[in-house]
This record gives C-alpha cells, sequence and structure tokens, in this order.
C-alpha cells in the first residue's frame, strides 16, 4: 500500500500543485485583468504647490530613490517627502536669491556618484518610471552642493556651544557616551558632546528657519489618499 | 526508498512551484510596469475639469503629450508644470489606460476653489464686524482655504481678549462650481462672557481711580481692548504731566465664578530736564532733546540727546564740546541734567594742501570746502581728506595717504579767555606709487570670448589702476551674462600689485554655471487682449535665454501698452531642470475711459478799441472745460478710437471807446460764447503690417480766438509714427485742411494780400518730424532734453491751394543744478524759417477789371507768431514782430521767421510751490532771410508755480524791458500777467 499510497499521494500532490499553478495563475490573471480592466493607472499628479510651483509625485519619487530626502520609518513616503520637497525648495529660493558660489565639475561628479550609488540597482528602474535623466540627476546633485554651501555660508559649518551647554548635552544624552558597557567620563567624552551639541543646535537653528521661511510662503499640499 | 523519491520529487516539486509562483509574479510585475513604462504609442489625450472635457485652445496648448507620441513620464511631468503654471487647479492628475496599440491618457484638472469670502455663522458673542476686521486684517478678505487653522488660532485669541474663555470655532470650507469659488464657513460658539469678579488694583491712591466713570468694574464683561485704551489714555496723561517713566498695565486671570483684573500703575519719578555749563539757546532745546516730545526720558534717547548737543556745537566750531547727562532723583523727582562744555571755538587762519604732484590743487580745490575765516568743523575736513583720498584712488594711486593736520595758531598776549582761537589746517598728502595695470586675465569664460570680454573692460593695460574700474567691470561680465540666462554666474576679480606696487595684474574668474532657458510662455488674464498682441510685445520667446534685460524689457513694454492695471511676470521652476515656464499675468484697465475738467485761462491779449479799431492789450479771463471719451483695445489688438473735445468762453470780439466803454453795436455774431473750440477724433492702428509704424488717422474742427483774425479749420491727417529707440521717434504725416479766416482786425489797406485773395484756403501738405526726448517728466521735467525738428511741404500739385515749406526746430534743455534745494535751470530754443512758392492770381477789382497779382506768403494760420505764456513773457499773445510784421493800428501780421529763447530758474519752496525767475527773448520776422538775433525783444519775470496733479498751475508776470509803440499813440505795456496750466516750455 506504501507505494501506492506513496504513488497516489505523490500523484495526488502533482495534481494538487498544478491546481495550485493554474489557479495561482487564474488568480494572477483575475489581479492583472482587474487592473487593466480597472483601467485606469495613475502617472503622475500634483502632491504640493509651493508659491505657485508645482511639486508632482514624481519629483517626490525620484528624490526618495536618489536619496535626497529620506522617509522616516513608518511614516508614508510620499507625504513625508512632498514636506521635505517643500522645505528643499524653499531652501533653493534662499540659494537663488543669495546666490553662493558654483560648485566645481568634481565635486558635482562627486554627489552625481553618491546619488546614484544611494540608486543603486533601481537606477534604471527609478529613471525609467519618473523620467528622470542624467542632465537632472547632475542638477539635483549642484542644487545639493549650493544647498550645503548656503547653510555653511549662512550658518557657518559649525555653531559655538557654551562648556554649560556641552555638560547639559551629556548629561541629558548620557547613555550615548559608553566604551564597552562602561560609561565614558565627561572630560573623555567632552570633545564628542561639544560636537554633537554644536550639530543639534545647528540642525535646530536651521529647521526654526525653515519653518519661518514656510510662514511667508504659500504652502498648498494635496490629500495623498488617492494616488 | 519510494517514500524518499516521493519526498524528493515533492521537494522538486515545491521548487517548481516557487519557481513558477516567482515567475507568475515576475510576469505579473513586468505587466503591470509594461504599462507604466514610457515609450508606448498614445492613442488619446483626453482633458477633463469636474467631469467635463476641457477644450480650452490655451490648456491644451500646455500638454507636452500628444497622440502618436511615445509615452514619456517626463512629458506627463512637464504637463503637469505648465498647467500648474495657469494657477487655476489646485491638482492635475494623469491617468493611462490600455488600449489597442498603445494607451490612452486622461488628464483630471481639479480646479482651485478660491475662498472669495469668509462666512460667520453661530452664536458669535461679538459683532461679526469685529471678527471679519481681525480675520481679514491678518489673512486678508480672501484667504488661502489651507490658512483655516491659523484664522482660528487667531479668533480665539480675539475671543478670549474679550472675555470668552472657551469659543469653539470650527472652519468649513464650502466649495461652489461655475465660476470655481468657495466660502470658508466659521461655525461659532462664543460660551459664555467672563465678568469681571474683582480689580485688583497695585497703583498708589491717587491712581486707584483709573477707572472711575469709565464703566469698567465688576460685574461687567471683561473686554481686554477697552481696559487697556484706558490704561493707555491714562498713561498718556500721566507721561503729559511728566512722568515719562509712567507705565500701566493689566493681567487677568479667570476664574470659575468670573474674571480677576489686576491692574499696575507705575508713575515712576516725576521728570524735568536742566542744563548747566555753556547756554543752548533755547529754541534749540526742545529740538535737541526731544524727552518731551517723546514723552520718554529712556537711555538711548538720552544719549542721542547728548551727541545731538555735541554735534551742534561742533558745527559751530566748538570742536571740544562735550555734552554729558546726569540722573538726580530725590523724593520722586528726577532731574535730567544736561552739563554742556563747549569749550573755545575755531576759526580756520588758512587752509594748505602740501604733497601732491600728480593732482593738481585746481583738482583738489572742490574736494576741500574750508576757507580763512570758516569756523572749524572737523566732519568737515574727514570730507574733504575722503574726497581727496578718491581722486587719487580714481588715478591709481592705492597706496596714497591723506593726512589731516590742525595746527592750533598761538593766541596773541591780550586775548580774552574765551576768545577764538586760530588754527591752520593742513592736508599733507603721500601720493606713493602710482599702479597701472599690469595684466588683465580671464578664466572660466565659455560662453563669451576673451575678445568679446576684453570689448567690456575699462581696465585696460597701461591705465590707471582703479578699483571702482574694476568692481564696474565685474558687474558689466555679470549683467552680460544675466542677460544670456545665466543667472548664478559669479564673477570674482583678483588683483596682484607687483613691481613694488607699481603694477595691477588683475584676474576676472568667472564661474558661468547652468543657462536657463524660457520653456513655455503662459500668459493668463487676458480676456479681451488678443494674446498675439502680447506675445508681440514680449522680448522672452520659448527656447531662447531667460535673460534679465530681456525679462525687463517685456514687463516695459506691456505696461506701456497702456491696456492693463497691473503686468506682472515671474518665473516658474521645473524641478531640478534649468528651464523655466514665463507666467504672464495681466490684468486688463476698463476698456472705456472718460475724462473731463475745467480751469480759468488769463492771459493779455490785443483787442481792437476806437473807432480807427487800434489794438490796445486786455488781461482776460477764459473759463475752459474739455471733454474726453476713448475706447481701447479694440478687437483685442489694442486699436483705439478717442474724441476729445475743448471749448473756450471767450469773447469774440469786444469793441472798446479810448474809455473803455464797450460799443453799443458789436460785430454781429460777436460777443461771449464758445467761440473757441477744439473736436479732436482719432483712431489708432498699433504696429500697422505688423511693422514697428503705429498709424493715426484724425479728424479735427478747430476754431481759434487770435489777436489779428479768428479762423476755423477742417483737417483730415494720417501719420505714422516709428519709435526707433526710448528717446528717438520720427514720424510722416500727411494732411488736407480748409480753413477760413474771419474778424480780421486788419483795415483792408493792412491785410496782407494773401488773406485777402484766399479768405478761404484748402491746404494738402506732407510733414515729417523727428523727435529725441530723453525728459523725465513730460508735464513737469527736472531732467533731460527735448528735440525736435519739423518741416512741412504744401504744394499745388497734390491739391493745395498754396505751397509753401516751413521748417521748426525747438530744443528745451532741463538741469538740475548741485545744491540741496530742487532747483533746475531750464532753457529753450525755437527756429522757425519758412517759405512761400509764388503764385499769380487773377482777380477783378472794385473796378470791375481784371488784376493779377503773385502772391508769395504763407496763409494766415500757417505763418508764426510770438508773444505770450509760452513764448516770450513780457509781451500779450502774437504781439512779437519787427515793424515790418506789425499793421499801423498795431496788429500782427505774423512772420515767416521765428526766434524764441528762454532761460527759466524753478526754484522748489514749500507744499508744492515753486519760485520761477526767467528771461525769455525772441521775435518774428517777415522773411526767414530777415532772422537776426540782434533784433530779438527781451523780456524778464518772476512768477509762481504750483504743482497740481494735472500739471503746474502758472501765475507769471512778465517785463517788456523795452517797449515799443503798440499803436499810434500808445505804448506797449510794461507788465503782463499770465494765469495758464502746464509749464511754458
Amino acid at each position: 500500500m506504501k507505494p501506492c499510497n506513496a504513488k497516489f499521494k505523490m500523484q495526488n500532490a502533482h495534481a494538487g500543485s498544478w491546481r495550485i499553478v493554474l489557479c495561482l495563475h487564474f488568480a494572477f490573471c483575475i489581479l492583472h485583468c482587474s487592473t487593466i480592466a480597472s483601467a485606469q493607472q495613475l502617472l503622475d499628479r500634483i502632491v504640493a504647490r509651493l508659491d505657485g510651483n508645482a511639486i508632482t509625485l514624481t519629483d517626490v519619487q525620484a528624490t526618495l530613490g536618489l536619496g535626497v530626502i529620506q522617509a522616516p520609518a513608518g511614516a508614508d513616503p510620499i507625504e513625508s517627502g512632498a514636506q521635505q520637497m517643500i522645505d528643499r525648495q524653499l531652501l533653493l529660493a534662499e540659494v537663488q536669491r543669495f546666490a553662493p558660489p558654483e560648485p566645481d565639475a568634481a565635486a558635482i561628479a562627486r554627489e552625481i556618484a553618491r546619488l546614484t550609488m544611494n540608486a543603486g540597482a533601481r537606477l534604471p528602474a527609478l529613471m525609467q518610471s519618473t523620467g528622470l535623466s542624467d542632465a537632472q540627476i547632475r542638477e539635483i546633485a549642484r542644487q545639493d552642493l549650493r544647498i550645503l554651501s548656503y547653510l555653511d555660508q549662512r550658518f557657518g559649518p559649525t555653531v559655538q556651544v557654551s562648556d554649560e551647554e556641552v555638560a547639559q548635552y551629556y548629561r541629558t544624552h548620557e547613555a550615548d557616551f559608553t566604551r564597552g558597557a562602561e560609561p565614558m567620563p565627561f572630560d573623555e567624552a567632552e570633545p564628542i558632546a561639544r560636537q554633537r551639541a554644536s550639530d543639534e543646535r545647528r540642525r535646530a537653528t536651521i529647521e526654526q528657519w525653515i519653518r519661518d521661511l514656510r510662514t511667508r510662503a504659500e504652502v498648498a499640499v494635496n490629500p495623498i489618499a488617492n494616488r | 526508498m519510494t517514500t524518499d523519491k516521493f519526498e524528493v520529487q515533492s521537494e522538486k516539486l515545491k521548487v517548481s512551484i516557487k519557481v513558477l509562483f516567482c515567475l507568475l509574479c515576475t510576469l505579473h510585475f513586468e505587466l503591470c510596469t509594461c504599462a507604466y513604462a514610457q515609450g508606448l504609442l498614445i492613442t488619446d489625450v483626453r482633458v477633463e475639469q469636474e467631469g467635463q472635457i476641457v477644450t480650452d485652445p490655451l490648456v491644451l496648448g500646455l500638454l507636452e503629450t500628444a497622440v502618436g507620441m511615445p509615452l514619456s513620464i517626463r512629458d506627463v511631468r512637464e504637463s503637469i508644470t505648465h498647467l500648474s503654471a495657469l494657477n487655476r487647479y489646485e491638482d492635475v492628475q494623469v491617468y493611462q489606460e490600455p488600449a489597442a496599440n498603445g494607451v490612452r491618457l486622461r488628464y483630471a484638472l481639479l480646479p482651485v476653489h478660491a475662498v472669495d469670502h469668509i462666512e460667520f455663522r453661530g452664536m458669535l458673542g461679538l459683532p461679526e464686524s469685529d471678527l471679519r476686521e481681525a480675520a481679514t486684517a491678518r489673512f486678508g478678505p480672501a484667504p488661502p482655504a489651507g490658512r483655516a487653522e491659523e484664522i482660528v488660532r487667531a479668533l480665539a485669541l480675539v475671543y478670549r481678549d474679550r472675555g470668552y474663555v472657551r469659543p469653539r470655532i470650527t472652519p468649513r470650507i464650502v466649495v461652489t462650481h461655475n465660476p470655481d469659488r468657495a466660502s470658508m464657513v466659521l461655525e461659532i460658539d462664543s460660551g459664555p462672557r467672563a465678568l469681571i469678579r474683582q480689580i485688583e488694583n497695585d497703583a498708589q491712591p491717587g491712581d486707584r481711580a483709573v477707572f472711575a466713570n469709565t464703566g469698567i468694574g465688576a460685574g461687567q464683561p471683561y473686554d481686554a481692548a477697552v481696559i487697556q485704551a484706558q490704561l493707555q489714555k491714562y498713561e498718556t496723561m500721566l507721561r503729559g504731566r511728566g512722568f515719562y517713566e509712567a507705565r500701566a498695565t493689566h493681567t487677568v486671570g479667570y476664574a470659575a465664578n468670573g474674571a480677576v483684573v489686576r491692574v499696575t500703575i507705575d508713575r515712576g519719578p516725576h521728570v524735568s530736564v536742566a542744563f548747566s555749563g555753556d547756554p543752548l539757546p533755547d529754541a534749540d532745546r526742545d529740538r535737541l532733546v526731544p524727552i518731551r516730545a517723546e514723552g520718554s526720558a529712556d537711555e538711548d534717547l538720552l544719549e542721542d540727546s547728548s551727541r545731538a548737543i555735541e554735534d551742534y556745537f561742533h558745527d559751530r566750531g566748538y570742536r571740544d564740546a562735550m555734552a554729558t547727562y546726569s540722573r538726580e532723583e530725590t523724593g520722586g523727582e528726577l532731574t535730567i541734567r544736561f552739563t554742556i562744555a563747549r569749550g573755545q571755538r575755531y576759526v580756520v587762519d588758512r587752509v594748505s594742501i602740501a604733497g601732491h604732484t600728480a593732482v593738481s590743487t585746481v583738482d583738489l580745490a572742490p574736494m576741500v570746502r574750508i576757507k580763512s575765516g570758516d569756523v572749524f568743523v572737523q566732519s568737515t575736513l574727514d570730507a574733504a581728506v575722503g574726497g581727496i583720498r578718491g581722486v587719487y584712488r580714481g588715478r591709481g594711486f592705492t597706496r596714497a595717504m591723506i593726512a589731516p593736520g590742525v595746527g592750533l595758531l598761538p593766541a596773541g598776549e591780550r586775548a580774552a579767555p574765551n576768545a577764538d582761537r586760530h588754527v591752520q589746517v593742513t592736508i599733507d598728502i603721500s601720493e606713493g606709487p602710482r599702479t597701472l595695470v599690469g595684466t588683465v586675465g580671464i578664466s572660466g569664460n565659455r560662453v563669451f570670448t576673451d575678445e568679446q570680454i576684453r570689448a567690456w573692460l575699462t581696465v585696460v593695460p597701461g591705465r590707471p589702476y582703479s578699483d571702482i574700474d574694476v568692481a564696474s567691470a565685474r558687474d558689466r561680465f555679470d549683467l552680460e551674462y544675466r542677460n544670456r540666462g545665466y543667472e548664478n554666474v559669479v564673477v570674482e576679480p583678483r588683483a596682484a600689485l607687483a613691481e613694488g606696487g607699481t603694477r595691477a595684474n588683475i584676474a576676472f574668474a568667472i564661474s558661468e554655471g547652468p543657462q536657463v532657458l524660457v520653456d513655455h510662455v503662459i500668459i493668463v488674464g487676458n480676456h479681451r487682449t488678443n494674446t498675439k498682441t502680447i506675445e508681440r510685445e514680449l522680448t522672452l520667446r520659448p527656447g531662447e535665454p531667460l535673460g534679465y534685460a530681456a525679462r525687463i524689457e517685456s514687463q516695459q513694454r506691456l505696461s506701456a501698452l497702456g491696456l492693463f492695471r497691473r503686468v506682472n511676470i515671474t518665473e516658474l521652476r521645473h524641478e531640478s531642470e534649468p528651464r523655466r515656464d514665463v507666467l504672464i499675468q495681466v490684468e486688463e484697465a476698463p476698456p472705456t475711459t472718460i475724462s473731463y475738467g475745467g480751469g480759468l485761462e488769463g492771459g493779455t491779449r490785443l483787442r481792437p478799441i476806437g473807432p480807427n479799431g487800434q489794438a490796445e492789450e486786455h488781461f482776460e479771463f477764459a473759463p475752459r472745460g474739455f471733454f474726453e471719451i476713448g475706447r481701447n483695445n479694440l478687437w483685442g489688438k489694442n486699436r483705439s478710437v478717442d474724441l476729445f473735445t475743448r471749448a473756450s468762453l471767450k469773447a469774440r470780439d469786444i469793441v472798446l471807446t479810448d474809455t473803455g466803454v464797450r460799443l453799443a453795436t458789436p460785430a454781429a455774431g460777436s460777443g461771449y460764447g464758445f467761440n473757441e473750440y477744439r473736436v479732436f477724433g482719432t483712431y489708432r492702428e498699433p504696429k500697422v503690417f505688423n511693422t514697428p509704424a503705429d498709424v493715426l488717422l484724425t479728424g479735427i474742427l478747430d476754431q481759434a480766438i487770435r489777436s489779428s483774425f479768428n479762423f476755423q479749420t477742417r483737417e483730415v491727417r494720417a501719420e505714422a509714427g516709428w519709435r526707433l529707440t526710448r528717446s528717438y521717434s520720427i514720424a510722416g504725416r500727411y494732411s488736407f485742411q480748409h480753413t477760413t479766416l474771419f474778424d480780421q482786425r486788419f483795415t483792408p489797406d493792412e491785410e496782407p494780400l494773401i488773406d485777402r485773395i484766399f479768405p478761404q484756403v484748402r491746404l494738402s501738405k506732407f510733414s515729417n518730424s523727428m523727435i529725441h526726448d530723453t525728459r523725465d517728466d513730460l508735464l513737469d521735467p527736472t531732467r533731460g532734453t527735448f528735440l525736435a525738428l519739423n518741416s512741412d511741404v504744401a504744394a499745388r500739385a497734390i491739391g493745395s491751394e498754396v505751397g509753401f515749406v516751413k521748417t521748426f526746430a525747438q530744443l528745451f534743455d532741463y538741469y538740475r543744478l548741485p545744491v540741496a534745494r530742487r532747483v533746475i535751470l531750464a532753457t529753450a530754443a525755437r527756429i522757425g524759417a519758412a517759405h512761400g512758392f509764388p503764385r499769380t492770381v487773377r482777380r477783378v477789382n472794385a473796378a470791375g477789371s481784371v488784376e493779377t497779382d503773385v502772391v508769395q506768403d504763407l496763409p494766415a494760420s500757417e505763418r508764426f507768431f510770438a508773444g505770450g505764456d509760452t513764448t516770450v513773457r513780457g509781451f500779450s499773445l502774437d504781439r512779437l514782430g519787427t515793424a515790418k510784421t506789425i499793421s499801423p493800428s498795431g496788429f500782427p501780421t505774423g512772420g515767416n521767421g521765428e526766434v524764441v529763447l528762454n532761460a527759466e530758474l524753478r526754484v522748489a519752496a514749500v507744499k508744492g510751490l515753486t519760485g520761477v525767475t526767467f528771461v525769455d527773448a525772441g521775435n518774428i520776422f517777415p522773411r526767414a532771410s530777415d532772422l537776426r538775433f540782434t533784433d530779438l525783444r527781451p523780456a524778464a519775470g518772476f512768477g509762481v508755480h504750483y504743482k497740481s496733479p494735472v500739471g503746474p498751475i502758472r501765475v507769471e508776470l512778465g517785463f517788456n524791458l523795452h517797449p515799443r509803440e503798440l499803436a499810434p499813440g500808445t505804448l506797449e505795456r510794461r507788465t503782463v500777467l499770465h494765469i495758464s496750466l502746464g509749464q511754458a516750455f
């Protein structure tokens, strides 16, 4: 019985498997047909408008794909991306008003390499699905560098923080300063704490400045439910 | 074994299924994405707005995706960007649908429903007008829907300040269609209003009655604005009484049973100001120490006052003057005491400049505004040093040192202790080496060649080096690049000194950045105006650089059309692309314009008096009015029609006796009436046949009262004008006119032959003119030049009854003198010359026989006349002329030659008034060949101009410097009064 059973089971298994395959096939066909039958597929749309300038879905997808902006974990990438694109456009408008020196070709090439590395193997698909061209990637790289240069020019590469602020930073982030499992004494952690406190202050200053820019701009974000 | 085999086969099957599953997934993904993939042909493009198909060519013209083209996401995004630029859509969604042999595209346009009003509903608690004012003051009458939450927060604060602690405000946007609009509805439940339960007063006993008789008190509704207004009033009262540091504020705390208001009034000390030390004139005290005017005694104000007192004395030669202040507080009385030690006054004894060899004393003198006998002012010396340094820098002396010195001269033995001290001012110049430009290098330029760039340079090898020239060169490069669309160009000049500072090698490093091109030009807001009419004026074109100059030029040209109230040109960026859409937003002006007005003209005219009809000068007022109606932008192509009418109430002829009594029977039809009028109808066709020329067709009906005759003219005219540059224009004109003379004041013997033969004359003439105009204001220029050359040719061959050639040139120049007050020197020169073509005329005389006359004069309407408010102001209207152009009875006949020269000084006074003094000269000559500058008749005078919105109103009195006999036994007037509108020239 065993062989028979085994054969039977094998035949059954064959038949079941093919039924599964066929079912899957039909399911995919139905799904595919329904996709086609539902007829329409969104190609692009306006996700936000800043002072009359449109920010499109593909703009957000392209910059996300290149790693120019990153969606925080758990956030809707497009919704979060649209907000970051608004900030980026506000920054670029300021850069345009008080233009920093033009970045040199080598720096742009390095930035392009960084962006394309961020996209990795997905780059051709990204370029196809968002209509991104090499020239646009180059322009995005240029804009990145100009923004960085502008921020350095305006806010300085570092911000001076007082000893008290460094100590305060160390106290509130004590768990971050360890060597092995041991807490690092303040004297030893002081340079790192100073750098981090400085970075944090600079970031906060820039964020506040961008918030202020927003209040002076006409910003409209479209609901993204039906994208 | 079999089981094992089965299990192996089963495993293989599972793997196969997995592989197949993956393949199917991949296949499905590919099927899904293949439609997304670019390259499929577009078979249909549909544009919908809220379910309706859109056929607007403006919208469809902005789509980059077209039937038959391969689908490109980039084109789709471009289309969205263009459509977004219209500012009509809050969202544009593009869908694709599979279709046979390709894809169908559907654009869904979601229109912007702009909020056009705010509605307040529910239990408002406060007057709606208060809420509306609070909302619109900050957000405008039509706020964006996205700011609803901010409006709610702002209104909540308003409610809280008025005692409503917990208002409920819910915003809602109600959308309406056709047209697409929205209302912002604010549903409000104000909740209960807090009553004042208690007022706690933290003030001196004398200030506790601050709310007496104001209605503010326990049991009344709390209203922060009312309380604050009363406290402010009280504070102002205290400050007015000398308590300049008084403060009155309040806070509120809400509790279950009402609001507790806590008022704090701190009077501060009573403040008085005292001066000690050297005296400060009473008249200047309040100006220099404005404590009373400001109602404040804060430290900044006191420091400023101290500095102002010191400056006051420094400017008067007390260079060591010091003013300090102190606060002395005793028993609630604060005395602010300014102690002044002005020291001695210093007077300049002599000024010397030494060490200058490369620059002459003559060139330096204008910089040094110090002279012997002046009081010594340090700031004047500093300005002189700065000026000299600038002169040297401009000539290449980059290391020039200018050292001022002030040497105190010994006082006389018997000099009083406070006597003036004399100083010697020296300016020692150490010129240093002169720096010449060595080499000029240019790098980083790809767009322009070195030769092109060098052509713009004023910095060239061998010339003196100047920072200013280098900065100018940098600005020029920058502008040229920006005009080519390189908006991010950076030009960095660097100068390296060499050879001991005698050579400056200059390098310009150019970083060009990307070129920005115009993608689409999108024109919106033109409902009546043809888009082509706008496009014709634009110098920004698709595919061309987005240049700075082109943008300015486009804006100016559109504004100059006169069709729009507002023209706004904005650039719309394409994400990460150096291309921009240019959005031209226009707001059209009303097509019909109506204007009207009235006024009073006063001038001196010649009138016939007595039985012999001799001329006498009389000042006359003439009311006048005008009405104009125009229709612009006909058929959307900037064509226009205009009808202008003007009439003056004037006596056609007044005949007075020697004693000034009007004759009982004046000439038939004479007397007051609208005897002077002008009707002017114009049709304008701009850019005719796509040329730069504007064509004007004009019909004129004109009747004028002149000194020697009256005339009526009917004329039609065609004129083509070209504006060559901003300041140059030319025009060609043909006119056909018929003129009738009447009411001639001449006796038959005096009347010119041509007027006797042709009391009615038909003229057909060609004219041309060239104008150069750089005036800054047409009505009341302060600088610039106006030059106009006109010439006319009339000939029998083209239908004229008489032939002539006539030229008239006028040059006006306006120059603002470099003085503090606005002083304009205006000068004018006008010269006219004409020559009539001879014509033989046969006529029947009184005796009935035929006579043959040869006439070579110009008809009266074409001859030159001068004298009056716009020419030579010491004479009445048309009075000027040599003996041959004045009839024995004193009336001018006009002539073929004219010269008028004017010079006028216009000095701005106060409140729109300008004082004027002038010198005029001019004359009329019978022939062009008789023109003699030695025969000009002079006049001078003065007057007052008032700057009104329609131009200066002039009242001027002219003096005839050499009066001659007007008519037998009568001299010309010595003074002539003019009242009129507009400048003389």
